[in-house]
């Protein structure tokens, strides 16, 4: 009957598009680390990152960065969540703009920034080198810790606070009661019940670091990182190795897989169920403890904000080449763009429209397909879903481009391919925030409307399309906001006449001329917080309820 | 969603009036130069050739030879300006010959009669000195920096990544043999890409980076003083650019009249001054001096045969390799 026909065949298409651009490529990427000079078996291309000290050493650099960043972002984190949750400070309110600022910076802008500030030409290092003070050296792992911290942070910050939020009060009274001091209870009791939520937290953070490209290239320039030597293979002024883009793509693939895994295991392990209880009362704070507590959670805000701020001034100052004259203000930089550079803004808008539109689509109709119309494709589904989670953005341009540059279906050079980029690096969050709702609708409402006689397909647009709105939105704005800001996938694969405002960041960054880069940084900003500022303002959209 | 679709119209009209139909007194100009670079050329053309228009393609060389390469079937592009030598050595068979009148006015090392392209501007390999972070006197010499005094102290590109850093390799390798290599590979400090060199002299992170001219000169011209340029006295080397006329260009004619005026007097001796970057011809003096470069004639060049140069490229960079260890 067609209670199959237009929800299996939907399944199936799904599956094809996941088959033919995540599975194919990456499963390419894989094979192609075995494939010699010649076309033949080999593993010289292991070979080759086992013995050449800089590749192993790039590996253990990736992975102690991703260790050291995510004990800082867990640190700053937790301390903050700890504070909002449990006290009232006079600014509460704006803590919650710091996962959106997290959002509307751009990494890569606010990596620039960070330099701005404190690079060796930075404002700050001047400042106090006039004054005789020297200024720890913040290319390499200050630079590159201090950044990611503040990139970072955000997720495990949410992910604690939502842990205390709903922990129950009474526990906490029970240890005080049975007479352990309140600092003591808080070590035993609080911490263990939000242990597994920072954890998961941490890990994903871990595989965000590892797969950073735009901060990693920015300020690691003396520190080899696996995610910058993967570019620089495929990116080469003089042509690269295949062999080694795709042994490199391999191992970074390998070592995200395994942090999921161990993730997935330490979660089906762990499992704190809280009795739905009181949530704590938030304590007035008097005296120098609430300065304290006031002061960090005052000094996170301003260090996340400051970039934006930073590139708004850089954006129009005064520059001759590459030498800024700070407090010296001009338009150029922003006529220079609409004289010149007018078709970087509109690819921008064009590939992340298009990104955009294709991406929430899909996610809406998968998310559909395997919540409510489970079958026996439904677990495939799922799985491929996962794959774009464990690639980094470059290693999945490295596999698009690699995938699709000959054979039936070339891509490589196209606008198709860019915006393939970017929608499938969002598409598992899409997934998430457009399933968001569709949990709690019941199945009942569909079946009313089919048994009255109005069509499966009609019904999913009448009913059920409707419902999953809130959802959906938050999948779109989510889904434009980190499009506009995509870089890792997009620079390895553009062509001439296909810059967006990222890539053209990353170019003029390069060339040191920090005054022109910043006036697109703020133009990109602009593009980002629109969208985010009418969804949360005109259409209440939740963006971060899952 | 309804604004996603409204950029879209926007969007897919723009892109639509990019590709209208080529009608006659059109150029299609594929360029790797700075936009500034590319405007005061659509300035030159619409002053000297009003009846020509020019589509500027812009990107980075290797984007747009790839490009060039791909489009070859059904071929836009009618001219490429500009990539190394090097480089447009590895496309030859996209280029077609075209003898422009103005080879005569250009240095000799530029004039590349018997290639498929013509010299249009060349990098200087130089010592970039920040005073602000040097210890004692400056290196005068190729030869200074290769003593053990200076580790950490001086840096370069990578040249398995970056082709200037690879000129400077190969002449260290002519000057010194392969002595002066391992000398140079104990010594120097590695940055992953070209841009790495200058920016991290002019950062104070080093007191001596070897860079391309142009790249140091911009510093100096922008006034941070104390940025300084070393020309080598035991000689330095030049990394010539190029620019060249597509194979089975749709606008051949027009397409040449633009050659030429790319390597006209009054454009070269603008771009100097907009670039630093050093231009073929050899009557340009005045312009050279105005913006601080020094004339040809006080720099010691060291011959470098390109093709050499590109030849025994994986042979030096093994050891090279082996060399840094």
């Amino acid at each position: 009957m067609n209670r199959f026909l237009p929800w299996g065949l939907l399944s199936g298409v799904a599956l094809a598009f996941l088959l033919l651009f995540i599975a194919y490529p990456i499963l390419g990427v894989l094979l192609r680390s075995f494939l010699g000079e010649n076309g033949t078996f080999s593993l010289e291309g292991f070979a080759i990152f086992l013995t050449q000290g800089r590749y192993l050493e790039a590996f253990f650099n990736s992975i102690v960065l991703g260790l050291s960043v995510t004990a800082s972002c867990t640190v700053v984190g937790v301390f903050l969540a700890f504070i909002v949750a449990r006290f009232e400070i006079p600014f509460s309110n704006v803590v919650f703009l710091l996962p959106l600022s997290v959002l509307i910076i751009p990494e890569l802008i606010s990596a620039q920034s960070w330099i701005m500030v404190f690079g060796n030409n930075g404002l700050v290092t001047n400042l106090l080198h006039e004054l005789g003070l020297p200024f720890p050296r913040f290319y390499g792992w200050f630079g590159l810790i201090y950044v990611m911290t503040l990139t970072y942070y955000v997720h495990i910050f949410l992910a604690a606070l939502a842990a205390l939020r709903g922990f129950d009060h009474s526990l906490e009274e029970a240890g005080q009661s049975l007479g352990t001091a309140p600092l003591r209870t808080h070590i035993k009791v609080v911490l263990p019940t939000i242990v597994p939520a920072v954890l998961s937290a941490g890990l994903v953070v871990f595989t965000l670091v590892v797969g950073n490209f735009a901060i990693s290239i920015a300020l690691g320039q003396r520190v080899p990182l696996l995610s910058v030597l993967t570019y620089r293979s495929f990116i080469s002024e003089l042509g690269g190795n295949p062999t080694m883009q795709s042994t490199l793509a391999t191992v970074s693939i390998l070592l995200v897989v395994s942090v999921l895994s161990v993730q997935r295991w330490y979660i089906s392990r762990r499992d704190y169920q809280m009795v739905a209880g009181r949530t704590p009362l938030r304590a007035r704070l008097a005296g120098w403890k609430a300065r304290i507590a006031g002061g960090f959670a005052g000094l996170v805000i301003v260090l996340s904000l400051l970039p934006a701020f930073v590139v708004l001034v850089g954006s129009v100052t005064v520059s001759r080449g590459p030498v800024m004259y700070w407090g010296q203000f001009t338009l150029d930089n922003y006529v220079r763009i609409f004289d010149f550079n007018l078709n970087v803004v509109f690819n921008s808008l064009r590939f992340a429209s298009l990104a955009t539109l294709l991406g929430v689509s899909f996610a809406t109709l998968v998310s559909y397909l395997l919540v409510k119309k489970r079958n026996a494709l439904s677990s495939t589904l799922d799985y491929l879903l996962l794959l774009p989670l464990t690639i980094s953005g470059t290693v999945l341009g490295i596999a698009l481009a690699q995938g699709f540059n000959s054979g039936p279906l070339v891509l490589t050079g196209t606008a198709a391919i860019m915006v393939l980029a970017m929608m499938l690096r969002r598409l598992p969050f899409g997934v998430r925030n457009a399933s968001s709702n569709l949990h709690n609708i019941s199945g009942s409402l569909e079946e009313a409307s089919v048994s009255l006689g109005v069509p499966p397909v009609r019904t999913f647009f009448n009913v059920v399309l409707p419902l999953m709105a809130p959802g959906i939105a938050a999948a779109a704005i989510l889904t434009w906001v980190t499009t506009v800001a995509e870089l890792s996938a997009s620079v390895v694969i553009y062509q001439a006449g296909q810059e967006t405002l990222p890539i053209q960041i990353f170019r003029l960054i390069n060339s040191d001329l920090m005054a022109r880069a910043s006036a697109f940084g703020v133009i990109d900003m602009i593009i980002i917080l629109v969208p985010v500022f009418l969804g949360i303002r005109v259409m209440k959209v939740r963006l971060f309820s899952s | 969603m309804r604004k996603a679709l409204q950029h879209l119209v926007v969007a897919t009209a723009i892109a639509l009036a990019g590709t209208a139909a080529a009608t006659a007194g059109e150029v299609n100009l594929y360029t790797s130069n700075s936009e500034d670079s590319v405007a005061m050329v659509l300035d030159k053309v619409r002053e000297e050739a009003p009846d020509i228009t020019i589509n500027v393609i812009a990107g980075s060389s290797g984007t747009l030879l790839r490009r060039i390469e791909a489009e070859k079937a059904n071929n836009v592009a009618d001219l490429f300006w500009s990539s190394g030598f090097s480089t447009l050595a590895e496309f030859s068979d996209l280029f077609e010959k075209y003898d422009s009148p103005q080879v005569d006015n250009l240095l000799p090392a530029l004039q590349a009669k018997d290639d498929l392209w013509t010299g249009t501007n060349t990098h200087v390999m130089v010592l970039m000195i920040n005073e602000d972070v040097l210890e004692g006197a400056a290196p005068e010499t190729w030869q200074d920096i290769m003593n053990e005094s200076w580790k950490g102290k001086v840096t370069m590109a990578d040249p398995a990544n970056s082709s200037s850093a690879y000129a400077q390799l190969y002449g260290i390798y002519t000057l010194y043999g392969e002595e002066g290599v391992r000398k140079l590979a104990d010594v120097v400090s590695l940055q992953g890409s070209t841009s790495g060199a200058y920016r991290s002299v002019a950062q104070g992170e080093f007191a001596v980076g070897m860079t391309m001219e142009y790249a140091a000169q911009r510093y100096v011209a922008g006034g941070q003083n104390e940025i300084r340029l070393v020309y080598p006295s035991d000689g330095t080397f030049l990394s010539p650019e190029g620019l060249t006329l597509i194979k089975n260009a749709p606008h051949p004619d027009d397409a040449r009249r633009v050659y030429d005026l790319l390597l006209s007097k009054d454009l070269q001796a603008g771009l100097v001054g907009l670039t630093f970057r050093r231009p073929s011809r050899a009557d340009l003096d005045e312009a050279l001096q105005s913006s601080g470069l020094p004339l040809m004639n006080d720099i010691r060049i060291i011959d470098i045969d390109q093709g050499k140069a590109a030849a025994e490229r994986d042979m030096l960079l093994d050891l090279w390799t082996k060399a840094r260890g």
